[in-house]
């Protein structure tokens, strides 16, 4: 599975928890989004690098690089996206829900263009600024 | 190969890359941060003018209340009011509670409770509660329905700007990359439509410029490299030519200084009489002339290649017989061919042509060139020519075959390319310039064929040469068997002393060994000769004296023979004038014959040639007085057949019915009829000339000899003729002399 198409099914998730929570007046669905999010992000056990390692059997990494690099640049951009996407999101429902209520339903829209373009904003800039 | 650009074939079906998805991408990111951008604010506004709402709705139930208490309205009245404006407002739930009841209008949700007031009049005592729906709740539900709106709309608006962008701008971008992909595969003939009139029209039309002008200097760029590769050909070319040049140089040395080395030696020798006896000095001469004759073999060999470098070998066509051309090569090869022990045969496939019309000389030494490469290399065995004719093609086809040291494949690309041997080790072993099979090759496709080798190593080789025979196949006759006469030819002709040249000859020469020379040989035939040193000599004494003949070099000082001859032909001088010279190409020989000469003879100077030629502008002296010495000589040539004659003519009479008698002058009568042709011409040309003089002289000397041998009546008919001229009678003259021809020319009398 690609990070593409991922990220086009975070999109429609995240549509789809939002309109449930607003309906059914619940904010399980957004935690359990953010959670999820947050383990993947955290843990870096991701979803697409489970199916992948299913499908094609574990990554080779090249043990015989020895070039020093920068903190930043050992960040994965997939994971240190969905930890913003986590955090930002429940900022906009716990502490100004008000003012922020705007944010996951543009997250939203922002994934599932992401998905169809395969051109993320947020990881064109996490990779600016240096994260692999 | 399209992978190596990183273009595919059809990006519509490829998301990555595609510029109208990118386009579209970052609209889309536009729209929604606009779109978000304008609802914050909106739903700020809706949540305040929610709660004024209400408050005024509030207020006008309240004022509602208040003013149908005021009025004691009945209850019926009351409702009617109050559910009026009920179905107007937000307002869920009402319930009015007075002192004796209470009054409740819609449904209560208490979850769902935005207001709940308690309204006390001051007049009247009760109570009023209002229920509206939840603010933020609304707003709640409002930002799903904004946010779900948005981003639909933007999914839904994102598809329709991509094909949008897709046939706006990605379709004419594609055709570009599609046709800069043919390009780049080859199409260079392909030109872009240049209609549209955006940027893509302008990238079209310089594109196709760009095309244009890449072609043009492509085009250049070709003919610059085709005009490089020439040359870089030509100069390996000459290169190869310059070092086979070099080696045939080098070969040339040797095959020039190894018969040099033998002529001066063995001259040396016979010099200081060295050899031990006659014999051996016989032996030395013979080496020496034989070497003489080696030299002379290779150097026309250098001529006839010059000539083929320089287009300018020519061949003489005319009629003649394939099969004499034949025998007289195979007599010329037979003693080679003897001294190796190897078997000549010359066979012929019948019927053949009895003559063809094309060049007889270089026919016979494109035979003498292949068969004597034959005997050359051949050591052991045979060497056959055969000889046959293809009536198809109206070919005459020569077949020289040997068993002889073979050559390979890559030998054999080289054979005919000029001034390359085969091998110079192999050339130094069997002696020859290399430039027999050049020459010959190219005097067979000036004769309208060609020459093919086929050849194995160790075993033989095989050389076909095909000639155009220019055989009238309808009217032409065929030889279908062949006789004694068929392959009889013409003895090879030694000098002889039998003849008498009894003429005055001026040898103009300024070497005096050639002078002597010449003078040696001309002096044994009886000839008397001046000598000069010089052109300007040269005329002086052929204008004071009555010579017959003039010998003149071309190279002299003081004046050359072309000046001299000029001067000479200015004064009038119609005698006949031979050029001697080393220039013997036939382009000076032609300009010899313009300036005035008669003949040119090559040098060296070969003695038969040169006795052929005076003996063709001088009448020979047959001897006057038959002593026993000359008689002898006489006696021992071949005494031949005569054809039969009327048994009344003089020729049967003196011939035949006396030869018993006078068997000694027998032969001499046979040669006098043979030579009587000359002077019948040369009476006839004096005559038509004017020269009555030197017809006069001629017929003198017609009568002394004819009359001498027994020819008496002919004797009669020169005095007649003598008669007739000194009276001025030129036709009586004439037509005497063409009884004499009637009677006494025609008749070969050849006796070899």
């Amino acid at each position: 599975m690609s990070e593409r198409f991922f990220r086009l099914i975070l999109g429609v998730t995240l549509w789809i928890a939002l309109i449930f929570s607003a309906y059914y007046e619940t904010m399980t669905p957004i935690y359990a989004y953010a959670g999820f999010l947050l383990f993947e992000g955290i843990t870096n056990w991701r979803i697409t690098l489970l199916i992948n390692r299913l499908r094609f059997g574990p990554l080779q990494k090249n043990k015989e690089q020895t070039i020093e690099t920068r903190w930043i640049e050992k960040i994965d951009s997939e994971r240190a996206l969905r930890i913003i996407l986590a955090v930002l999101v429940m900022i906009s429902f716990t502490v100004l829900p008000d003012v922020m209520w705007f944010l996951p339903w543009f997250f939203s829209g922002m994934l599932i263009l992401a998905g169809t373009t395969n051109i993320c904003p947020m990881v064109m800039f996490l990779k600016w600024s240096g994260m692999k | 190969m399209p992978d190596s650009y990183g273009i595919k074939p059809n990006l519509a079906s490829k998301w990555n890359g595609s510029i109208a998805i990118k386009i579209t991408a970052v609209t889309i990111w536009a729209i929604l941060v606009l779109a978000f951008t304008i609802t914050i604010p909106f739903i700020s506004t809706f949540e305040e003018s929610s709660e004024k709402e209400h408050s005024w709705q509030q207020h006008k139930i309240e004022k509602l209340i208040q003013e149908l208490t005021d009025n004691n309205s009945d209850k019926q009245q009351f409702d009617n009011q109050i559910n009026q404006i009920i179905s107007t407002t937000d307002i869920q739930y009402l319930e009015i509670e007075t002192d004796s009841s209470i009054l409740i209008y819609g449904s209560s949700n208490s979850e769902n409770h935005t207001l709940l007031s308690n309204i006390k009049s001051a007049s009247t005592n009760h109570a009023v509660r209002l229920e509206f729906p939840s603010i933020s709740r609304a707003a709640l539900l409002l930002r799903v329905k904004i946010g779900s709106v948005i981003v639909g709309f933007s999914f839904v608006f994102s598809l329709f700007l991509f094909w949008l962008n897709k046939k706006i701008i990605h379709k004419p971008f594609e055709e570009i990359i599609n046709f800069t992909q043919k390009v780049s595969h080859g199409a260079n003939s392909l030109r872009l439509n240049t209609n549209r009139g955006d940027e893509f029209g302008m990238v079209s039309k310089f594109l196709n410029q760009m095309l244009d002008t890449i072609e043009t200097n492509q085009q250049a760029l070709k003919k610059a490299n085709k005009e490089l590769v020439d040359e870089i050909k030509n100069r390996e070319e000459a290169l190869a030519a310059s070092q086979q040049k070099s080696a045939f140089l080098a070969n040339m040395s040797h095959e020039i200084r190894t018969p040099l080395s033998s002529i001066i030696g063995y001259s040396e020798r016979v010099r200081f009489d060295k050899a031990k006896n006659e014999d051996d000095e016989k032996r030395m001469l013979d080496i020496i002339l034989q070497n003489g004759n080696h030299l002379l073999h290779l150097l026309n060999d250098i001529l006839d290649l010059s000539k083929v470098e320089a287009n300018k070998l020519e061949i003489e066509k005319t009629s003649f017989s394939i099969i004499k051309v034949a025998e007289h090569a195979r007599r010329l090869l037979l003693e080679r061919a003897f001294e190796k022990n190897l078997k000549l045969e010359v066979n012929y496939s019948l019927p053949i042509p009895e003559k063809i019309f094309n060049d007889p000389i270089r026919t016979k030494q494109i035979i003498l060139n292949l068969a004597g490469n034959a005997i050359r290399f051949t050591d052991y065995g045979s060497v056959s020519i055969d000889i046959s004719y293809e009536p198809t093609d109206d070919m005459l086809i020569i077949d020289v075959k040997d068993s002889g040291i073979g050559m390979t494949e890559e030998e054999q690309r080289n054979l005919f390319k000029p001034f390359s041997q085969v091998d110079v080790s192999i050339s130094r072993r069997f002696g020859g310039t290399g430039l027999g099979l050049t020459i010959s090759k190219r005097l067979a496709e000036l004769m309208q064929g060609d020459i093919v080798a086929q050849s194995v190593k160790d075993i033989g080789s095989r050389f076909t040469c095909s000639i155009k025979a220019n055989h009238d196949s309808d009217t032409g006759a065929y030889i279908t068997q062949l006789s004694a006469k068929d392959l009889s030819i013409p003895e090879y002709q030694k000098p002889v002393g039998d003849i008498k040249l009894q003429c005055n000859i001026l040898l103009v020469e300024d070497t005096i060994e050639i002078q002597e020379l010449i003078k040696a040989y001309l002096e044994d035939y009886g000839v008397n000769i001046d000598t000069a040193s010089n052109g300007k000599q040269g005329v002086e004494m052929a204008t004071k004296n009555n010579y017959d003949l003039v010998l003149m070099d071309i190279q002299m000082p003081v004046m050359n023979g072309k000046q001299a001859i000029k001067t000479l032909r200015k004064l009038k001088y119609s005698g006949p004038v031979i050029a001697l010279t080393a220039d013997a190409l036939t382009e000076h020989k032609n300009e010899y014959r313009n300036l005035g000469f008669n003949e040119t003879l090559a040098k060296p100077i070969i003695i038969n040639d040169l006795i052929s030629s005076v003996q063709h502008y001088i009448l020979p002296k047959l001897p006057e007085t038959i002593t026993p010495e000359n008689n002898q000589d006489i006696i021992n040539t071949n005494t031949g057949t005569a054809e039969p004659f009327s048994k009344n003519s003089e020729i049967n009479k003196v011939i035949f019915e006396e030869n018993n008698k006078d068997d000694i002058l027998h032969d001499l009568k046979i040669k006098y009829l043979n030579q009587l042709p000359a002077y019948v011409n040369k009476i006839k040309l004096s005559i038509s000339s004017g020269n009555l003089q030197q017809a006069q002289a001629v017929l003198h000397q017609l009568k002394g000899i004819s009359g001498s041998l027994g020819f008496q009546e002919l004797t009669n008919m020169a005095a007649e003729t003598s008669e007739h001229l000194d009276s001025g009678e030129i036709d009586n003259a004439s037509k005497k002399i063409e009884l004499i021809e009637e009677r006494y020319l025609n008749k070969p009398f050849l006796s070899a």
